[in-house]
Formats: C-alpha cells, structure tokens, sequence
C-alpha cells in the first residue's frame, strides 16, 4: 500500500518522540510500594466460582494477619480485579496493580494462559507475583531459563504427571494407561510432561484423547479408549467436561478408573452424581473429611467472613482455596524478612521464607533455581477421592485400602 | 459396526438439537426476514429456568411448561421492542446487533443471578442408559429425534391447518399482500417469535438432562444451529431439520474417524464448501426463485 | 465543506490530546498516566485501526463480515511467529502482517461473488471458527492454547520500541502515527472513485456494473483492504503485548469489532474512532460494575442503538442535515440545458452511418420460457431506434442482452463493429454502453453529485496508489468530473439538489438523474428502458427534445416505450417484437401503418391507442 510516506512519517515521529522524551522525561524515582497485595482473578464469567474460592482465603489470611497487627506496622489490604479468564485483561490489570496501584505483590488466577501472557509485563515492572493455582509448568519455568519474578505455591504439572503416574499404575489391573486432557493451555501443556512421566515410569501411553471445552459428548475418544483397552484413564479438565465424560462412559457401559489431575473440584459431584463415585483427584487440599484442629479454625473463620460458605462443599476449589491461604502468608513473612515494602527486597526475601502452612511446610518456602520457585513439593500432594458425593482424602475412604503399593 | 451405530445414535441426538434450534431460526425468518441472532439464550433459558422452578417446587413437567411459556413470552418481547424497530429496509443488520445486545443481557444477567456453573436436572429418562444392538444410548437421548419429528409434523400442520399458521404463511410469502388482506403482518410475527422461543426452550428443557443448565449451554449450540439453518437455505422446514440431523452426524463421525480437536475446522469447512456449492443453501434454491 | 473542516479540526485536537495525554502528570503533578493507562491507549487505538478497516467493508461496500478478528489474529500470528520463529525485524515483520491478511481478505472475497447478505455473513463467522479453532489445537505452531510468549522486544533502526511511562514510549507514538495515518486512508478511499464504487456496488449492484464498475474486483479490493487494516493492527497488538493466543480474536471480538463500526456511524469517516473510544471506554468503566459488567455492556448497546439507530455520527449527522435542509427551498432547472461544455460528452460518437449495433438472431430463454426469439435488428450511428411491444413482448429482455446483463441463449451481438461475446455489463459499459432501469436505479444514500461522479469512474486513470497518496494527477482527474458532474446536473436542471441525498428527490428527478449519471459515462450507445413511464405531460416533452438533441450531436439511442406520442416524435426507425418476435421494422410511419401492429400492439384501431403505463 503505501510503505515509501508511512516511513517517513514513522521516522519523523519517532524522532519527535525521542526528542520529547529527552526534553522532559524526570524519571520518577522508583517510589516505595504500598501494602497492598493485588490479583487478577476471575471475578465474573465462566470461572467466577475460581475467583470466589481465592478471595475468601485471601482476605481470610489479610484478616488474620491485621487483627495481629499488619506487617511492618502496616495493615496489609487486597485490591483484587477481575480478568474474566482472558490474558489481555490480566495484563492489563497487573499494569494497573503495578503502576497505578503500586502494590508491592501480585496474586494469580486460574488459567495458565493468563499466567503465560503475564511474563513480560512482570519482568519489565519489576513485580513478584505468586500463582496459586495454574499449574501450567511454563508459567513457573520460562522457557528462557531466566523467570525472575513468578513464584508459585500451588501444584506444578511437571510433578503432577508422575504422580498421576504412579497412582495410575497402582490401580491399573491391565496397565494400559490412556491421557484424556481439555484443549486449554494447561490441558495441552500437560500432554509432554504425562509422556514424559510415562516414559519414566517405562509403560506405554495406551491412548491419548483430547476434547474442547464446552463438549457435551465424549462417546468417540472413549470409543477409542476402550478399543485400546484402556482400564486407567489420566484426566485432565475441569467439572464440567468431567461430569460429560464419565455421562459418556455411563452410556458406553465403560468404567475405567478416573485419575484426574486437580481441574476436577467439588461441583463435579453435585452435576455427575454418583457417577462421580470413586473417581481419584490429585490435590493439595480438601476441607472436607476429617480437618486438622488448625484447618477447622481456618474454615470457621471462613465462614464467618462469608456466611455464603455454608460448609466445605461450598468452596468449589478446595485446593486452590488452602494454596492461597498459605501464600498470603508467606508473602507476609517475606515481607517481614525484607523489612520494608519494597518488590526487589520482597522478591529476594521470598527465597529465605521458612514457614509451616495448611498445605505444606515451607522449609524454604522457595530456592533459586526455576525448578524451585514453586513452594509446593510433590511429597505434599494428595490423593483426594468422590465418595458419597464428598471429596476426601483417599486414605480417609473404602478406595484408600485397596492400594497396594 | 457396533460403534458405527454408536456414533449414528449419539450423531442424530445430537443433530436433534440443532435442528431444533434451527427450526426455530426457521420459523423466525420466515414471518420477518430477521431472526434472535442469539436464539441460543433463549434455549438455554428453557434448561436453566426449568432447573429453577423446579427447585422453587413445581414438578418437573410443570416447571417445564413455566420454562417454555416464560421462553415464549420472551420471544415475543424480543421481537416487539428488538426485531421489528430495527428490520426496516432491505439490508438493515441493526436487528443483528440489538438482538446480540438483549443475549447479551439474558446471558450475563443469568450468570449473575444463577450462577455461572451448571446445574443437574435428573430426570427419570437419565437412570440408565439402554443398550441398542451393542450401542448406549439414554432414553433422553433417543426422545430427541422423536419430539423432533414430532416438532415437525406439528409445525407443518399448523402452518396448513389452522388460521394462524395460514396468516404466518401468507406474511413469509408476500408481507405486503398479506396485510392488503386483512392479516395484521406485525402480530403474527410476534407470534412466530414466540413460537419460536417456545421451540427453542423446548429443545433446552430437552438437553438440560443430558448436558447440565448452564448459563452458557445456549452460545455455541445456538451459533451452529444458525449455521445450520443457513446452509440448509432457511426457508425450508424439512432441509433446517435435515441438515441439523446431518450436521449432528457428521460430527460424530468426524470426532471418530478424522479429529475431535479439529472437528469444528472441519465442520465448518464443510460449511463454507456447501454454501460456494449452494449460494442459496442446500434446499433453499427453488423457494428463493417462486418469490 | 465546512463539516469537512470540522473534521479535520476534530482530528488535528483529537491527535494532539493523545499525543500530549502520557505528559498529563507533569502538567498536574500526579502519578498519571501510568504505563496502564498508556497501555490502554494503545489498545484503543489498536482497535481503532482495525474497526477503520472493517468501516471501509461494512460502510462503503456494505458487505458485513463477522469474522475481522481472525483477520485481526492472523496479523497478529504472522507478526508474532516471524519475530519469534524466523528472525525476522519489525519492519519485515509488519509489512508481512500487513500483506498476508491482505491476500486472505482477498480469498475471502471470492463467496462474496456468489454469496449474499446473511449467507455471506455465515461464510465469514465460520472462517473465524476455522481460525481459532486451528490456533487452539495447532500446538507446535502456534502453541495452541497456550499462546506464543515472550516475542522479542521489536528495535526500530536500531532503537528498542517501548511502552513504558517511566522509561520511554516511543512505541505509543508509532501507534498513534499509524492511526493517523489509517484516518488519512479510510478519508482517501472513501472520498475517491474506489469508495463511490463500493458504495454504488453495495447500494445498487446493476447500476454499478451499467456504469462499467467491476464490483467482482471492487468488492476483492475492499476485503482486501479491510483485512490489510485489520493485519496492521494485529501486527501492532502482537508487539506491543508480546504475547498472543486465540483468546484475543474470538468470535466474541468479531461482534465488538462491528458493534463498535455501527455504534460509531457505520460509513461514516469519524465513526470508526468514536464508537472504539466509547464501546472500549465503557468496557473499563464498566468493570465496577462486577458480575453485571456484561450486563451493562448489553443496556448500554441497546440503547444507543434505540437512541441512535445510525450511530453516534451517523445521526448526529442526519440531524444537522434535517435542520440544514429545512433552510431554502430549491429550484428545479429546465432541461436539457445545452450549456458549454457538454461537448465532450457526446465527443465521441461512433463513426457516422455505420451500424453501432447488429444484433444477430438473438434467442433468450430461461429454462422453457422463450423471452427473445431469433431477433435480429441495426440500429445506426446517431439514431434513435425504438423497441416497442407489449408488456412481455422481450423488449427489456433485449436491451439486457445488449447491456451485457443476460448472456444470449444463441445469436451474435456486433457493438461498433466489435463482436461482444459473453461480455460483462461493466465491459461493455467501457466500451460505450450506458443504460437507464425501468425501476429507476439510483444510489439513493449517496448525493446527487456522487450519482454522477459514479457514471465518470472509468475515465479515471489514476491508480489505486495514486489515489491513496492523492499525487496531482488525482487531484486533476477528481476536479475535472466534478466540474463535468456539475456540468451535468446543470444539463438535467438538478443543479440546487447537488447534496441532496439521491433517494430523496421527487420521481421525476430521479428519473432525470438516472440519465445524467448514464451520461457521465460519455457513452455512444444509451439504452433507455421506459424513460417517461411516470413522467407529466411537460416532462415528457423535455425528454423528447433531449433524445433529439442527443442524437442529432452523434450518440445512438435505443428507446423501449410505450408512450406512442413520445416514439413518433422521436424515433428514426422502430422493431416491433411480439411473443419475442419481431413483427416488423422500419420507420416509425411505415410501422405505424402494419395491419400487424395495429393487431398485436393496440388491439383495434390506433385512433383509440392511450399510452399504457409500465
């Protein structure tokens, strides 16, 4: 079109912009951060119960923590914004959490995409920022090898895949092992890490079967699936597609055994019904079964900041829910270790956090390598099962026994 | 061969659906040149508002029937203060975007006040799926294509039978001489939307069993029945329900044979194939000629 | 001229303030804008520069696309995977952003010759799925869901473009430069024979292609331009998040991209700007709203478009137009007024005695109908020869064939001594031919001016590039035809309605318009189809001493009438066709006296004939 002007006229406000920025750019100083922990979660839209189940541990532990006197002498406050699951508004609202907002940490969402797209952003501002649930393996790990500020206290697939594994081997009678996985980022994401698991672990992947979300009818991968004589099928999707798949299996008269990665939360018993029955969900947590005393005061408190929580199956994402809680904590202790609200400090402070949470004890809470920037260890996750519509432990259910390993 | 039969049932359970969907852009069109370009909110209306009197008390069929009626109502309204202001004029699109502005507002405001997550509705028909020659198959599945044609036979007797469905008919063909004969054109296309809701919440009230109700179950169904309606040439009530079975079916046996991560690029490939090879749709070409 | 003044001014402050918008804080003493704010900015303008695209499609070709934002994406995509994958530097990267969603634009075109209105829509929305669909599960190309992250930060000679208030953001002005220049753009191309083509093809397909308009080529050129609009942007998105997934240019996006053409005044220059400032403004202010955001967002588009059914600007724009027009009424010129200058219309008759047109046993017929059946008539240079019959008698289908817009069945058509064989309308319309409609054919959203100027379009040898640059010759050529449209209006009396909208003037004027604008094209053969059906009595006479007058300056005419009074007075020789038939031919007296006239045309007796009106 017209290329030869459009340069000219590039050049010569390019070059206006470069002498405006010489005339009067005064940096401003970097300016000290305020207290406040900023997060874009999804609010509204199809994910909104995610957001809910981060909120009420967030500002549960917010509460907890200025009732015994802030941090630093400061009350510590939560300016959350909703990113509706989309990555263009999670960048925009971390841009606004960090330069408007000026917080001095950012909390993550859901999805792995929205985690993904904030890479840049994070980098270029200079703000740590700790996922709690998008386990996605790239968010915590960068393919350039230089993440600086994404830390996470939640699961990571990389570990999660092995651990499904091996969960799936103690229960397959036949040892065909199939992957069935949604077509999201984190769902495509976790396709090389199970191969890899598998490999590890030396058994073939009998099948591997994607679906979209918002499919209703999962009758040809299972087809498929059981044609291939899958009797362990690896899930990795969210209620909704879940509660669609083991309808499909119904109809098909096909019942392997379900080892779901964590997309699967509570909902899925209430819309599957006993369907769900028996169906194993890696986790880090579940506030249902029998609760730790310290747990049990948590919860309490949870219920009476947000009376909408009637019992433990009204956190949908229970361990989402536990992860944030221990995050905020350590965000705290990291805080107090820096001794100031400052990112940089704070960032550096991370690394030297020690603290014991609901999920896990943090001893440190994270080193300094990619790898580690996740606080979470696989010797913390957990084995959750569906039984009589509840989501408990499986060493706390019939299924637990059967194990044999 | 058992599979075959397997996707062949599950294919046109689920073709029942769009052509349902598509029979009420059917019915829409035909009485205004215009349709609820997000009819799927409508539809999914008729799940999640049926969920909802249902645990307000009413039995099922009863809720059903509120769900149906409230969708029909909605219709209606949607066509007085969305359709008709904005269809003036041959190429008018304005009806497109305030129809895409009131889905918006079903959608959005259901999410607020139900939830965004789905909602089961047990119904006996879900119990246990029942085995056909090896393949499984729920009884809410197979109803399906049965109300479906039964939807159809209907439509076509209304339309020949009674008064109403003759006016509806002489508005589609000529709205101009039918009003020079007495029929108030603009009525009887409120009726035809509200007819069409009444489809519409039909088929989500059909569904909602099988596929949960969900604020969101309507979108993408309601999108491809649209499509559906359009390359089969939407003014032919026999080719919308045809094409939707068909379309159902291909699916399947995309998702079986070729892809399920690419059965939407190739569904609508097929598509877009149909309708260069079909500009009019598939049995559209000798209505759009009588005119 | 004086809105057109306006908005330049408009623009000029409009620039200026995002221009001057990142250096607020020093002026106010805060902490704003922010990067964040900046960053909004930057997306606003984005889209604006892709909404300006899909106004030169929806708008001026009137062909609706719900599926921009895969066009949108794949700008993006190529931007993102040739930084990333190939190397490859901004500029290259851009160009190609820009070209490669050009060329798609074009494919997608091509249903566009076969497929209409809502069916053209569903091709569209379903290449939008095909799009995302296969960015989602194309996992090793295009990361699927996951996106491509991390795209190197684009440099510029040598310097890094940046976003960032604190450090330098001289990417912020790239964008802005951009759009400017999409404003400059979107102005030249709709103020030019390509935007008049693409309105005329979109508001009167058969009038467009009777005045020797491509519109196969009209309607390419505008998908394609649309989708190089909507590349730039992508192009600009991608480096400017360094980060792009699907989830950017869903179907969903689409909708807002044409939500935010129509809210802004669809067609109009100001509207792409406005209504992407006001839908993307209200979805920020709308986020305190919470889980009614959507909601709001839904109200707040229905009721503008309850309130302003043409757009903001559209009907702000009408409105002005409604109380300006109310202002002086205006005079109705006489016609045909030969003034000076019209000589160049009729400059080039066909050579003098010879045959313009032999048409050669010509048979038409669709499916078992016979419309035309073994007709053969000359017409010679500088005659007027009227076709006459009774209704159904083949006359209109004769002169379609002629024009191109019916292919014949058998026969030979011989057009200034040229054999035309399965010619198209628009050929044959360069080669000389202008026709009239029965049902008038005007442009009725465009004014009377811009009929005409329509009519002049091929004489036009400016290119696209040209045109777009406004270079001088541009600038020559549009002088002249408007010069010659006034010409032209002054010829037909119409010259006080010059801006009134053409769909606005009374029956006769229209009438008249529709033979001026077959004027413009300066043609040797005009082909009237009923041209005083609905006319007065004092019209009628107007129309006779103008098809004289024409005739006598060297151009051939050929009249279907049914008005009796009107062909003796001003035909040379007369064809009678019957059933598809010629009954006979020759001069007016000699047919009027066939007994086999008289039988199949009037019935009984001339002396009782009335004219039949059409």
């Amino acid at each position: 079109m017209s290329r030869r002007p459009l340069f000219s006229a590039r050049r010569a406000l390019l070059g206006l912009g470069a002498a405006a920025s010489l005339a009067f750019a005064a940096p401003v100083s970097a300016q000290r951060a305020n207290p406040c922990i900023g997060a874009s979660w999804e609010l509204t839209g199809p994910l909104a119960h995610s957001g809910f189940a981060l909120r009420v541990a967030v500002e549960t532990a917010i509460g907890e923590i200025n009732a015994a006197g802030g941090v630093l002498g400061q009350p510590l406050r939560l300016v959350a914004y909703d990113d509706v699951g989309e990555p263009a508004r999670a960048v925009d609202n971390a841009r606004r959490i960090g330069e408007r907002d000026n917080c001095v940490v950012m909390m993550g969402g859901f999805r792995t995409p929205n985690a993904i797209a904030l890479r840049e952003p994070l980098d270029e501002m200079g703000l740590p920022w700790v996922g709690v649930v998008s386990a996605g393996t790239v968010v915590v790990e960068h393919p350039n090898g230089r993440n600086q500020w994404m830390f996470r206290v939640s699961m990571k697939d990389r570990w999660v895949a092995p651990f499904l594994v091996t969960a799936a081997q103690a229960r397959s009678r036949g040892g065909k092992i199939g992957l069935m996985y949604e077509g999201t980022g984190w769902g495509q994401g976790a396709v090389p890490d199970v191969t890899a698991a598998m490999r590890a672990a030396n058994i073939p992947l009998a099948a591997t079967e994607t679906f979209n979300i918002a499919d209703t009818d999962m009758t040809a991968q299972l087809i498929r699936m059981r044609d291939a004589g899958v009797d362990t099928v690896i899930f990795y999707g969210v209620d909704r597609e879940a509660s669609n798949v083991v309808r499909s299996m119904d109809r098909l008269g096909y019942r392997p055994q379900i080892v779901s990665a964590w997309g699967i939360g509570v909902q899925f018993a209430q819309t599957a019904g006993p369907l769900a029955e028996g169906v194993i969900v890696a986790g880090t947590y579940t506030w249902m079964g029998q609760l730790p005393e310290r747990a049990q005061g948590v919860l309490a408190r949870i219920q009476q900041r947000f009376p909408e929580v009637r019992s433990p199956a009204d956190l949908l994402m229970p361990s989402g829910t536990a992860n944030a809680y221990d995050a905020v904590y350590i965000i705290a202790e990291a805080l107090r270790l820096a001794g100031r609200y400052d990112r940089t400090a704070l960032r550096d402070a991370m690394f030297r956090v020690n603290y014991q949470g609901i999920v896990a004890n943090y001893a440190p809470a994270f080193e300094r390598t990619q790898e580690r920037m996740d606080a979470i260890l696989p010797a913390s996750y957990r084995l959750l099962v569906f039984h009589n519509g509840a989501l408990i432990p499986l060493d706390q259910s019939p299924y637990g026994q059967r194990r044999t390993n | 061969m058992e599979a075959v039969l397997q996707y062949l049932i599950t294919g046109i359970s689920a073709g029942a659906i769009y052509a349902m969907i598509a029979l009420g852009f059917y019915v829409m069109w035909s009485a205004a040149k215009a349709v609820n370009f997000t009819f799927g909110d409508v539809f999914m209306l008729g799940g999640v508002l049926t969920v909802v009197l249902r645990e307000m008390g009413l039995p099922l069929l009863l809720a059903a029937g509120g769900a149906i009626l409230i969708a029909a109502l909605a219709g209606a309204v949607i066509e007085r203060v969305f359709v008709r202001p904005f269809n003036k004029g041959a190429n008018a699109i304005g009806w497109m975007l305030t129809t895409i502005a009131v889905g918006t507002m079903i959608e959005s405001s259901t999410t607020a006040t139900y939830g965004a997550i789905g909602r089961a509705l047990p119904t006996p028909l879900m119990d246990q799926p029942v085995r056909l020659g090896g393949a499984g198959v729920y009884l809410q599945e197979l109803i399906l294509p049965v109300v479906l044609l039964a939807m159809t036979l209907a439509l076509e007797a209304f339309y020949r039978r009674t008064m109403l469905g003759r006016a509806m008919r002489a508005v589609a063909f000529n709205r101009v001489a039918a009003g020079l004969v007495g029929i108030d054109a603009d009525r009887i296309t409120m009726v035809a939307f509200a007819l069409a809701g009444g489809i519409g919440a039909l088929a989500g009230f059909l569904v909602a069993p099988i596929v949960q109700a969900s604020s969101s179950m309507g979108v993408v169904v309601g999108l491809k029945g649209f499509l559906v309606a359009i390359i089969a040439g939407i003014a032919n009530a026999r080719g919308v329900v045809m094409m939707g079975l068909m379309y159902g079916v291909l699916e399947k046996f995309v998702e079986a044979y070729l892809s399920t991560a690419a059965r939407d690029a190739i569904g609508f490939s097929v598509m877009i194939l149909i309708l260069l090879l079909f500009p009019q749709g598939v049995f559209g070409r000798r209505e759009v000629q009588k005119v | 001229m004086s809105a057109r003044i306006t908005g330049w001014i408009a623009l000029l402050v409009l620039a200026l303030t995002i221009a001057g918008f990142p250096w607020l804080g020093d002026l106010i003493g805060e902490r704003f804008p922010t990067s964040y704010e900046l960053r909004l900015v930057m997306r606003a303008m984005i889209l604006a520069i892709v909404v300006i695209g899909l106004n030169l499609l929806v708008g001026l070709a009137g062909l609706v696309s719900l599926g921009q934002a895969a066009l949108f994406g794949l700008g993006a995509h190529v931007a993102a995977l040739l930084s990333l994958r190939a190397g490859f530097s901004f500029a290259e990267s851009m160009v190609l952003a820009v070209a490669i969603p050009a060329m798609m634009g074009a494919v997608l075109a091509f249903p566009s010759v076969r497929v209409r209105g809502v069916y053209l829509g569903v091709i569209t929305i379903a290449f939008g799925l095909i799009f995302v669909n296969i960015l989602r599960e194309w996992v090793g190309f295009t990361g699927g869901a996951s996106g491509l992250a991390n795209l190197p930060r684009p440099t510029l000679f040598g310097e890094p473009l940046m976003a960032v208030r604190r450090t330098s953001f001289n990417y912020y002005y790239m964008i802005l430069a951009f759009l400017l220049l999409a404003v400059w753009a979107q102005y030249a191309i709709a103020y030019s024979r390509y935007g008049r083509a693409m309105r005329a093809a979109a508001q009167s397909e058969n009038a467009a292609r009777a005045l020797g308009i491509n519109i196969v080529a009209t309607r390419t050129v505008a998908f394609a331009i649309s989708a190089g609009f909507a590349g730039l942007g992508g192009g600009l998105f991608a480096n400017l998040t360094l980060f792009v997934n699907y989830e950017s240019f869903t179907f969903n996006t689409s909708i807002e991209l044409l939500l935010m053409v129509i809210l802004g005044g669809s067609g109009t220059m100001a509207g792409p700007i406005i209504g992407t400032t006001v839908l993307f403004g209200a979805t920020q202010v709308l986020q305190s709203l919470g889980e009614w955001q959507t909601f709001g967002y839904g109200v707040l588009l229905a009721l503008v478009l309850f309130l302003m059914p043409k757009g903001i600007v559209g009907s702000a724009a009408a409105l002005r137009k409604r109380l300006a027009s109310k202002a002086r009424p205006r005079a109705t010129g006489a016609w045909p007024n030969w003034g000076p200058g019209l000589e160049a219309i009729t400059a080039k008759p066909d050579e003098v005695g010879q045959a313009t047109l032999i048409a050669d046993r010509i048979t038409l017929r669709f499916g078992g109908l016979t419309a035309v059946n073994g007709v053969s008539m000359e017409v010679r240079s500088g005659s007027v020869h009227a076709l006459i019959g009774p209704n159904g008698a083949g006359k209109s289908s004769m002169l379609n064939v002629v024009s191109g817009f019916y292919k014949a069945t058998e026969g030979k058509v011989t057009l200034f001594g040229q054999l035309v064989r399965d010619a198209a309308p628009y050929t044959l319309a360069r080669l000389g031919v202008a026709r009239s409609f029965q049902n008038t054919e005007l442009f009725s959203e465009m004014s009377v001016r811009e009929n005409i100027l329509v009519g002049g379009h091929r004489h036009y040898r400016a290119g696209f590039l040209e045109t777009l640059l406004r270079l001088p010759r541009f600038h020559r050529e549009e002088r002249s035809a408007r010069a010659e449209a006034d010409r032209l209006l002054d010829f037909v009396g119409l010259s006080e309605f010059a801006d009134e909208s053409a769909g606005n003037l009374p029956f006769g004027h229209q009438r008249r318009l529709e033979i001026a604008r077959a004027l413009a094209l300066r043609p040797k053969l005009l082909l009237l189809d009923e041209p005083a059906a609905g006319l007065t009595h004092g019209e009628i006479e107007d129309l006779i001493a103008l098809i004289r007058g024409l005739a006598d300056r060297g151009m051939t005419v050929i009249l279907v009438e049914h008005h009796v009074d009107m062909i003796m007075a001003v035909s040379d020789r007369v064809t009678v066709l019957d059933y598809g038939e010629v009954i006979a031919a020759g001069t007016v007296a000699a047919v009027q006296a066939d007994p086999r006239v008289i039988e199949a045309y009037f019935g009984q007796s001339l002396a009782h004939a009335t004219p039949v009106a059409a």
